[in-house]
């Protein structure tokens, strides 16, 4: 997705580098988008960090004879759901579960795609082809598909989410980091550090990582969002974190059954998602559009 | 004998009642039915609800299992008898044929159907029903063109009054599965039933049409089948009036929102039974005090109001009130919900908190993962385990598809507890406890010389009263063992629209035209 | 041309190899298999199914499995459900349709949404204009497909009853009424493209109207509104339609779950209850044809860029 937006590399000066970086910052907040979704971002991360505090309920405390209070109810802003819950600190705690999915799936995922991605693109030959055919596996496999089927085998639970999620997106990444290396691998100073004779090794470390960085990062801010839509699909379909853990997938699909009854029970934690999701789309836009120079060119 | 004879007198007068209501209504409308999934229609091939409903349009067994009592009513058979414990001779209706128009009878050539056809269906059944099983079948012969003998092994009370024994041997011609193979047959079902195929492409449309020629009057004109594999989606499906019925509410849930909405009814009758099982061989729930100390920490009278009532109740034992079992009063009194004495039995056994506030003992937690399938257990389990957690069980739930539902309880399920579940009824408690039974529907792994050999009694026995006495005590034993926790019997629901007329709810197939009832829809 | 379009083809046999085997594996080692499943039935036929279980060769090890498998399938035979014992290619055959009719209907609506959008947005770049086409076309992907799916049956199958709630009708009512059913399926599977898609117009564009040509074309005083559809759009339009295509993929991965609440007997209901029902067969043969559709639109994309786009030859 990100793939359109390949910077050219960037080893320059300390001055330029902090010249570079002043400029990426005002690209970035005169995206008026990039600061509204960086403020619901920090509103939702906010929330969901102390919500042992600040939630007005314990997330799991059911009070039966309160259930289905309707939203502005004493006490319960957002309503209670069927077992009485309070919606509110159910949707805070539940916060904290998405977000930290999405940052480990994503960091999985770009993990192994950086590395594989940089062996294919340095390495090339036999390495590249192997590489590039197992992407090819995992873009033609329905990514849905497999991970409900890695599910199956090894059963729904939250860590089995996170490295199922990340197992399936690295080959993005990998892609990504490749195509960043095969334009390196020509220029002068990659050529330059190989000729005198440093390792393979390190001069992917040193020379070559630094600048795959950016399309990594930019697409990394895409993908918490997707892990996080993606970890609530599962979740909806009973293949993710299970109850009674407030994972904002697992609230609707519990609140699915009441529909007609208690509506709000699916709204609110489609609203968190889609804040969530608007929030990190928003601040990625920002990023690609302040990190590209091509971008900055035209303003 | 004496009700058989009763049952016969009340078919004639319901079969004059149709007939005469028959020409005082305007029959017709099509009867639109939501389904999850159908992929075939070979009635012997299958135990999901949706499939045998459908076949069941086709085909006509025996008898059907009497819409208010459960007790079987006369069908394609007029009579039957014991002639001594172990043979029964079954009198078919005369002139009945199977449907024509088709590949195999050309229109206006459908056979008769004999006691032939009833003898090649039952070694059918026996020899290629992968989901029901029919028992211990010493032989199967025609007396006559219209008389057969069955006799079985033993002693079998069960056999009629099972609705998942003979009651599942659906009539079948010989030519038809000859015809077209048995997977052929599969899609392109032909019997002497009510309905005739008329279109099917599996899970997309099937559609039947009215048989023309059948014993009894047919009111419908047809009955199409809608594909509606989400619960939620099947409920507003109805609301939108884009079914009539849902044949089997899987959720609870929709039967608490339906009862408000008008123009729709709900239709109860049966239902499940729901437990917690123990894997009574792994420790620490092969000692008694730690099975008998998680039934009573939990308030189970609590999480069945909140979730199931009013369309389930409490269960203190396995066996549900829709058999024909007597239901057992005394077994109240062996459960109570006492979270204090549930903590003492477990500090008496060695259980003392821990540094984190989890019970344990010798450095291992009292943690244990229910699993569950989907359904309102799931609920209902929530709370228990909310509970326990209180206490300091480390107790946690742990949804599962059924595949590997089945596969971990069969294979002795790593963390002792599971939710336990019986549609079966009648046999439930046999299946679920007898030790000839383990790891396949025991699988709690339980086994008590004393409860088997009460069940295998009140299996043999003939008399009503012997098996009464017999099946209440096994069960009595068992529950005292603490081998499971009822939790409750949940209702069945059909929900229907207000069109709907004479719905009877299946119970082992759609009952649309019997001599008790015929379904039709009016304005 | 001729010979890429085999060398692409030749070199699909070892990612179809590699899905077929990761796709047995999981299966195989999964927990629970399609037999336990029909004996954890309080009411099965003990002995029966596990003739059943012999006369299908699943007592055989996996690797003979397997074998048998992909035996069958080089001569093409996708084999026999263990569920239905109907054959898979007769069921994958009969929903292939319907989810090809879903996924291009979506792909209308995605497109359809994202195109105005991104060139509206261009035009007005950095100002609200902008800002309030992007988020528009950001809520769509935002909004969780099962959601939005619930969402959009309940107002307008139920409450308004404008629509039906079921994604598939007959075409023997007529074309508008088969269309109207594919309505609310296809704007919820679409409009979760239609922010990526809209995004990309957009930078397209602006890259497109940063060109000289296009400056040239305004400054000799073309109007813009001109400007814009002549020259901008028609050179922006290649890549929209190449990631459009690339994005099939993640179409019929979506389509799992509206086809879940919609109703539509498709490939993606059909996988995962076959996966759900451990019928391996059934699955192998759903995702080795996801896989070839993805592969060849994957190819077909590539052959149309190729063709609109002169300066690229493929030898």
């Amino acid at each position: 997705m990100a793939e359109s937006t390949l910077g050219p590399p960037h080893a320059a000066s300390d001055s330029a580098s902090r010249s570079r970086r002043s400029r990426v910052l005002d690209a970035y907040l005169r995206n008026r988008l990039a600061v509204v979704g960086s403020i619901v971002l920090v509103v939702l991360v906010g929330g969901a960090l102390l919500a042992p505090w600040i939630s007005p309920h314990d997330p799991l405390t059911m009070n039966l004879v309160n259930a289905y209070a309707p939203p502005g109810s004493e006490g319960h802003l957002l309503g209670t759901d069927n077992f009485g819950r309070d919606i509110l600190s159910r949707l805070m705690h539940g916060a904290r579960i998405s977000l930290f999915i999405g940052l480990v799936v994503v960091s999985i995922a770009a993990s192994i795609g950086t590395v594989l991605g940089l062996l294919a693109g340095y390495l090339g030959g036999w390495v590249d082809d192997l590489i590039m055919r197992a992407v090819e596996i995992f873009y033609a496999f329905p990514f849905l598909v497999l991970a409900i089927a890695v599910i199956a085998v090894f059963g729904p639970s939250i860590f089995n989410v996170m490295w199922v999620l990340g197992l399936v997106s690295w080959p993005l990444y990998a892609r990504l980091v490749r195509a960043q290396v095969l334009a390196l691998r020509s220029i002068e100073y990659v050529e330059a550090a190989r000729a005198s004779g440093m390792g393979a090794l390190r001069v992917m470390f040193r020379h070559v990582l630094p600048n795959t960085l950016t399309p990594v990062v930019v697409a990394a801010t895409f993908g918490i969002p997707e892990a996080i839509l993606a970890s609530a699909a599962l979740g909806f379909l009973g293949m993710g974190v299970q109850p009674p853990t407030p994972e904002w997938g697992v609230m609707i699909s519990e609140g699915k059954d009441f529909i007609r009854r208690a509506p709000y029970l699916i709204t609110w934690p489609g609203v968190a998602i889609m804040l969530v999701v608007l929030g990190f789309n928003f601040v990625g836009d920002g990023l690609r559009d302040a990190l590209d120079p091509r971008t900055q060119r035209k303003e | 004998m004496k009700l058989r004879a009763v049952a016969l007198t009340l078919s004639l007068l319901a079969l004059l009642l149709s007939a005469g209501s028959a020409l005082a209504q305007q029959p017709g409308g099509t009867l639109r039915i939501a389904y999850t999934s159908i992929q075939q229609l070979d009635p012997y091939k299958t135990a999901a609800n949706d499939e045998i409903n459908a076949a069941s349009l086709v085909f006509d067994a025996l008898y059907v299992i009497g819409k208010d009592d459960f007790q079987p009513v006369p069908h394609l058979a007029e009579s039957w008898r014991a002639i001594d414990d172990t043979t029964w001779e079954f009198t078919l209706r005369q002139g009945v044929t199977f449907q024509d128009d088709n590949e195999v009878f050309p229109a206006g050539q459908g056979r008769e159907v004999t006691a032939d056809d009833v003898v090649y269906s039952v070694e059918r059944f026996l020899d290629v029903s992968t989901a029901f099983t029919l028992g211990n079948i010493a032989s199967v012969e025609a007396v006559d063109r219209y008389t057969v003998r069955i006799t079985t092994a033993e002693p079998d009370p069960f056999l009629i009054p099972d609705s998942n024994r003979l009651a599942r041997v659906y009539i079948v011609p010989r030519e038809a599965v000859e015809h077209f193979g048995e997977e052929g047959f599969a899609r392109n079902p032909i019997g002497s039933g009510p309905f005739k195929l008329t279109s099917f492409v599996p899970d997309q449309s099937l559609r039947f049409v009215r048989n023309e020629d059948y014993w009894l009057p047919v009111h419908l004109d047809g009955v199409e089948f809608v594909f509606i594999p989400d619960p939620t989606v099947q409920l507003i499906a109805v609301e939108a009036d884009e079914v009539d019925v849902i044949t089997y509410v899987f959720n609870i849930d929709s039967v608490a929102q339906v009862e408000g909405t008008p123009g729709l009814s709900l239709h109860p009758r049966g239902g499940s039974y729901r437990g917690l099982g123990f894997n009574v061989t792994t420790a620490p729930f092969d000692e008694f005090e730690v099975r008998d100390a998680i039934s009573k920490a939990v308030d189970i009278d609590a999480a069945v109001q909140a979730v199931v009532a009013p369309f389930g109740i409490r269960a203190y034992g396995q066996v549900p009130p829709w058999v024909e079992f007597e239901q057992d009063p005394t077994l109240e009194d062996l459960w109570s919900f006492d979270p204090d004495e549930a903590l003492a039995i477990l500090s008496e056994a060695g259980f003392e908190p821990g540094p984190n506030g989890v019970l344990q003992r010798d450095g291992v937690p009292l943690s244990f993962t229910i699993k569950t399938i989907a359904g309102s257990q799931v609920r209902v389990l929530t709370i228990l385990v909310t509970q326990l957690q209180q206490l300091g069980i480390d107790a946690r739930l742990q949804q599962q598809d059924l595949a590997v539902w089945a596969e971990d309880l069969q294979t002795g399920n790593d963390t002792g507890v599971f939710f336990n579940y019986s549609f079966a009824g009648t046999t439930g408690l046999y299946a679920l406890f007898h030790s000839r039974n383990h790891g396949i529907t025991n699988t709690a792994f339980y086994s008590n010389p004393e409860a088997d050999a009460l069940l295998d009694l009140a299996s043999r026995s003939v008399d009503y009263e012997e098996r009464n006495a017999a099946w209440l005590e096994a069960q009595r034993l068992i529950m005292a063992d603490r081998a499971g926790i009822p939790l409750y019997f949940e209702f069945g629901y059909s929900i229907a629209n207000d069109r709907v007329k004479d719905w009877v709810v299946p119970w082992g197939g759609l009952n649309l035209v019997t001599i008790e009832n015929n379904v039709h829809l009016e304005d | 041309m001729l010979l890429y379009v085999a060398r692409r083809l030749v070199s699909m046999v070892p990612v179809l190899l590699g899905i077929s085997f990761i796709t047995f594996a999981l299966v195989t080692f999964a927990p629970g298999d399609a037999i336990r499943i029909m004996l954890g039935s309080e009411t099965a036929n003990v002995e029966n199914v596990e003739r059943m279980r012999r006369e299908l060769g699943l007592d055989l090890p996996w690797y003979q499995q397997y074998v048998r498998y992909m035996t069958g399938v080089v001569q093409g035979n996708l084999g026999t459900s263990i569920v239905s014992r109907q054959p898979v290619a007769a069921q994958i055959a009969q929903r292939f349709p319907n989810t090809l009719v879903l996924t291009v209907s979506s792909m209308v609506v995605a497109l359809g949404i994202a195109v105005p959008l991104g060139v509206l947005a261009a035009a007005k770049h950095h100002r609200v204009a902008d800002y309030g086409a992007m988020t528009f076309a950001m809520i769509g992907v935002a909004m969780p497909n099962f959601w939005l799916g619930l969402v959009l049956l309940i107002v307008f199958g139920l409450e308004l009853r404008w629509l039906p709630i079921r994604g598939i009708g007959s075409l023997d009512d007529g074309l508008w009424a088969y269309a109207r059913h594919l309505i609310l399926p296809a704007a919820t599977l679409g409009t979760s493209l239609a922010a990526l898609l809209t995004r990309l117009t957009r930078n397209t564009m602006l890259d497109v109207l940063g060109q000289d040509y296009v400056r040239t074309a305004r400054a000799k005083g073309l109007r813009s509104g001109r400007v814009l559809y002549h020259h901008a759009l028609r050179n922006a339009l290649l890549p929209i339609v190449t990631t459009a295509g690339l994005q099939f993929g993640a179409l019929l991965g979506g389509a799992i779950i509206v086809e879940t609440i919609f109703s539509l007997p498709g490939l993606g209901l059909l996988s995962i209850n076959a996966i759900r029902a451990r019928d391996l067969p059934v699955m192998q043969g759903a995702v080795l044809v996801f896989a070839v559709c993805f592969m060849l639109v994957t190819l077909l994309t590539d052959l149309v860029y190729a063709a609109i786009n002169p300066r690229i030859r493929y030898g």
